[in-house]
């Protein structure tokens, strides 16, 4: 990618961002509901429901309200929850944590499992292994996380005692432990994961295990590793780049399932709670976190197509 | 003249006029028990750490703010505060802060005598003045949603007469003011100093007197408490340290206890009772303060209606929605009070009768369409969806909208809602506390629900003397609640405690209603 393709990629970036800034604020002035009534209760006096909305700005014309908060976000400054009077940038920074090193966690393992089953099942295609790959991974995709959740703590935590059953240990307190917390969860995201994951790289092998240039190589006399792995995996790639990008966006936010089942603090917790409560400013600030999240995961991958890809390089 | 501690009127605990999730939870008033199944013997140990799950997340520990509103909110803050009295197992008022009260001018007035020598954790002394100015903070504000109204409305006056002593004056006579002004939520008192300095910031910062001191709120996932050593209640305080961790999903929640990752959980709903009790764990279960009903705003179109109210509680199969919904864990009922209480027996609002409730709804002659409010949760979906098919079985169109409690409260707060399916939706267990859902201008009273006759004798309740003279004045409350309709009661719910093998639960009588108490829990780890 050149510098200026970069350059350009970035700057959309931030049109994306800022979009998501306006569009998340207006959210929370369109649904129904007045913030100082849910924060003070029914029965707060006007006197009351004036000074909520002077101290929150929320007297302010919606213009200036998102200058002022936007002027805040740019400073690292997210505001504060009205209901729990948290710094948002605090929590954010909090959930963050457990959310990122969750994702990353799952996507490795995924990862690992999923590209060399799914390059052995397409080398082996209609072989026993294949098929028996290819039942596993349906069994996976038809099992709802909730329930592969409570038998890994049943096996592993109940019935074995080797691994803590819910709860989650910042890394800062202790890392070995922080890896035991998430490695129930990791594996409960990871199986649904490495399931599709396995069947996109599958049907990308098979594809490319058709073309060309691969029967050149077996020709040459390259052995089955090396035709495999140099000359087939690499270009398989793409659709599985795409997909691991849209997944990790996904997941940072969207693991509520998994963070609850485990007790787990993170992004998709803390927005659901926000949602629910209407607290505009935590819903505001975790929105914002995750789209920038999508742009930077996105914008990765688009750099990992050139470097997968050399056509797609030079193409740009 | 009449001296405190004394009986509450009636059967049960006093009234608390909680907030629905708090009261949920924190009222766990006696109940089956296996306790003590594979529970520690011998004396109780002093020290080590309790991790206890529960089942809502933190949002402030200061009692009067609006958003108190869960059960982590009210254990946690138990914990930190103590109430001026708190409501035994058998109903009667405990000394805690106050060691008495004394009603006189025709309970017009109430002298409270204070406990001497006891210190806030900040060092500044617990005397009349703090009680003082937390009252004045609550008559202020205005926005303790758990507080009774009449606190706001009828205290006129809180003088302190000597540091031990502080005069309550009322603008009217309120015989209950004790147990319902004096306990629970409003009873819990801050220090004035730590309030002044925190400001908006208390409930994340509280001070009290209380056995425990909070050293870190992390919203999400816990709440870590010390125990207090300048505390009047230290000596009796067996843990060094309880940690209430937010655990959302009640089935991992036992496996944790099972798995010895916590030591014990709380929940709303009894559905893992039986797994609980088949892992060998000690499980008690807790009826709780009110049942689980339906609140409903009737100044929506066909709720304003009362054969369409008449109809959706006819229209209930309280049976099935126990043994679908609950597992058989809960008393299906009609009665906003418990049923055995001289001022509820006998009352309750329409039972099941699907065909009396078609007939109804087709003298109504309009379409009923319905949007149900749930919580979150197992039970109260399937008991939402379970009403919904019963509804529909009888003519009334619904959809569900699932929340959390905060959500929950807030959209009817704001009548954002047509009706919902609510825990302890009547939040106390006397009649005298009913008046917040049930008079004309109620705190709690969601719906629009006016009717002169209650508001007229609920003033008269206030003024009766005693329990013979209140007795049919609150059944009269009662009836003509149970005639009007403004919530439909369905389930007397019950909660659920479950441990491991290293600790000791109290039996289940020795909670009280407003206390699920951290103080009397210990371990042998």
């Amino acid at each position: 990618m050149t510098t200026r393709s970069l350059l350009a990629r970035a700057g959309q970036a931030v049109i994306v961002l800022v979009s998501v800034a306006v569009a998340t604020f207006a959210l929370g002035r369109i649904l129904p509901g007045e913030l100082a009534t849910a924060v003070l209760g029914d029965t707060a006096t006007p006197e009351q429901i004036a000074e909520f909305n002077r101290k929150t700005g929320a007297d302010q014309p919606a213009v200036e309200q998102f200058r002022t908060w936007f002027t805040g976000v740019l400073h690292g400054d997210f505001g504060t929850s009205a209901l729990t009077g948290q710094k948002v940038s605090d929590a954010l920074a909090d959930r963050a944590v457990p959310s990122l090193l969750l994702v990353v966690f799952a996507e490795v393992l995924a990862l690992a499992v999923a590209v060399p089953l799914a390059v052995w099942a397409a080398y082996r295609r209609g072989k026993a292994p294949d098929k028996a790959a290819n039942a596993g991974s349906f069994v996976l995709l038809a099992t709802p996380q909730f329930a592969i959740a409570v038998l890994l703590i049943y096996i592993f935590a109940v019935q074995l005692g080797a691994l803590p059953a819910t709860g989650y240990t910042p890394p800062e307190q202790d890392p070995a432990q922080t890896f035991r917390t998430l490695l129930l969860p990791a594996v409960t995201l990871a199986l649904g994961l490495a399931a599709v994951y396995y069947r996109v790289l599958r049907a990308g092998v098979l594809e490319t295990l058709q073309q060309d240039y691969i029967l050149a190589a077996r020709a040459q006399g390259l052995t089955p590793r090396q035709v495999l792995f140099r000359h087939t995996l690499r270009p398989s790639l793409l659709p599985l780049v795409t997909l691991v990008g849209l997944n990790f966006g996904f997941l940072v936010g969207g693991a509520v399932i998994v963070e609850q089942l485990f007790a787990i603090p993170g992004l998709g917790t803390y927005a659901l709670g926000a949602v629910q409560t209407k607290d505009f400013t935590v819903l505001q600030g975790t929105v914002l976190l995750i789209a920038a999240v999508y742009v930077l995961v996105n914008l990765a991958v688009d750099l990992l197509y050139g470097v997968l890809d050399p056509r797609i390089r030079h193409a740009r | 003249m009449r001296t405190l501690p004394f009986p509450r009127l009636g059967r049960g605990p006093a009234a608390v006029a909680a907030v629905s999730a708090a009261a949920l939870l924190s009222s766990a008033c006696g109940g089956g028990s296996d306790a003590g199944a594979g529970a520690p013997g011998g004396d109780p140990r002093r020290g080590g750490t309790i991790q206890v799950g529960m089942p809502f997340d933190v949002q402030t520990l200061d009692p009067t703010a609006p958003n108190f509103a869960s059960a982590m909110d009210y254990t946690a803050a138990r914990a930190v505060m103590d109430p001026l009295f708190a409501v035994g197992g058998d109903g009667s008022l405990v000394p805690q802060l106050a060691l008495g009260a004394t009603a006189s001018d025709g309970n017009k007035t109430f002298t409270v005598k204070l406990r001497e020598g006891v210190k806030f954790s900040d060092g500044t002394p617990f005397d009349a003045a703090a009680v003082a100015a937390h009252y004045q903070d609550i008559k202020d504000k205005k926005t303790c949603l758990g507080c009774a109204p009449r606190l706001m409305s009828l205290v006129s006056a809180i003088t302190p007469a000597d540091p031990h002593t502080v005069v309550f004056t009322l603008s009217a006579p309120w015989a209950q003011f004790p147990e319902v002004g004096l306990t629970g939520i409003a009873g819990l008192i801050p220090s004035p100093t730590a309030k002044r300095s925190a400001g908006d910031a208390f409930g994340r910062n509280p001070v009290g007197t209380g056995a425990f001191k909070v050293t870190e709120i992390v919203p999400g996932d816990h709440v870590t408490l010390v125990r207090s050593e300048t505390s009047w209640l230290a000596d009796r305080t067996h843990p060094d340290k309880v940690v209430l961790k937010v655990m959302l999903d009640t089935q991992t929640a036992v496996q944790s206890v099972q798995a010895g990752t916590i030591d014990m959980m709380v929940a709303s709903q009894p559905n893992q009772a039986k797994q609980a009790k088949s892992a060998g764990l000690q499980v008690q279960l807790n009826e709780g303060l009110s049942p689980d009903g339906i609140i409903m705003n009737m100044t929506r179109p066909g709720l304003d209606d009362i054969r369409v109210r008449q109809a959706l509680s006819m229209a209930i199969d309280r049976n099935a929605i126990n043994k679908v919904a609950y597992n058989g864990d809960t008393k299906p009922t009609t009665a906003f009070l418990a049923e055995n209480d001289p001022e509820q027996q006998g009352i309750g609002v329409p039972d099941y009768n699907p065909d009396k409730a078609k007939q109804l709804l087709a003298e109504y002659g309009k379409p009923v369409k319905l949007e149900l409010n749930t919580l979150q949760g197992s039970n109260y979906v399937a008991a939402t969806q379970l009403i919904q098919q019963q509804w529909k079985a009888v003519g009334i169109e619904s959809t569900i909208k699932t929340n959390t409690a905060v959500g929950i409260m807030q959209d009817v707060l704001q009548r954002n809602y047509d009706v919902s399916f609510s825990p302890a939706f009547v939040a106390t267990t006397t009649v005298d506390g009913t008046e917040v859902a049930f008079a004309s201008s109620g705190r709690r009273n969601l719906g629009g629900y006016a009717n002169k006759a209650n508001d007229e004798l609920f003033a008269q309740l206030g003024a009766a003397g005693d329990a013979a003279a209140a007795l049919p004045i609150a059944r009269q409350i009662l009836t003509n609640a149970s005639t009007d309709i403004p919530s439909i009661p369905v389930v007397r719910k019950t909660g659920m405690f479950a441990a491991g093998p290293k600790v000791h639960l109290p039996a289940a009588d020795a909670y009280g209603v407003d206390a699920f108490s951290l103080v009397d829990l210990w371990t042998t780890q």
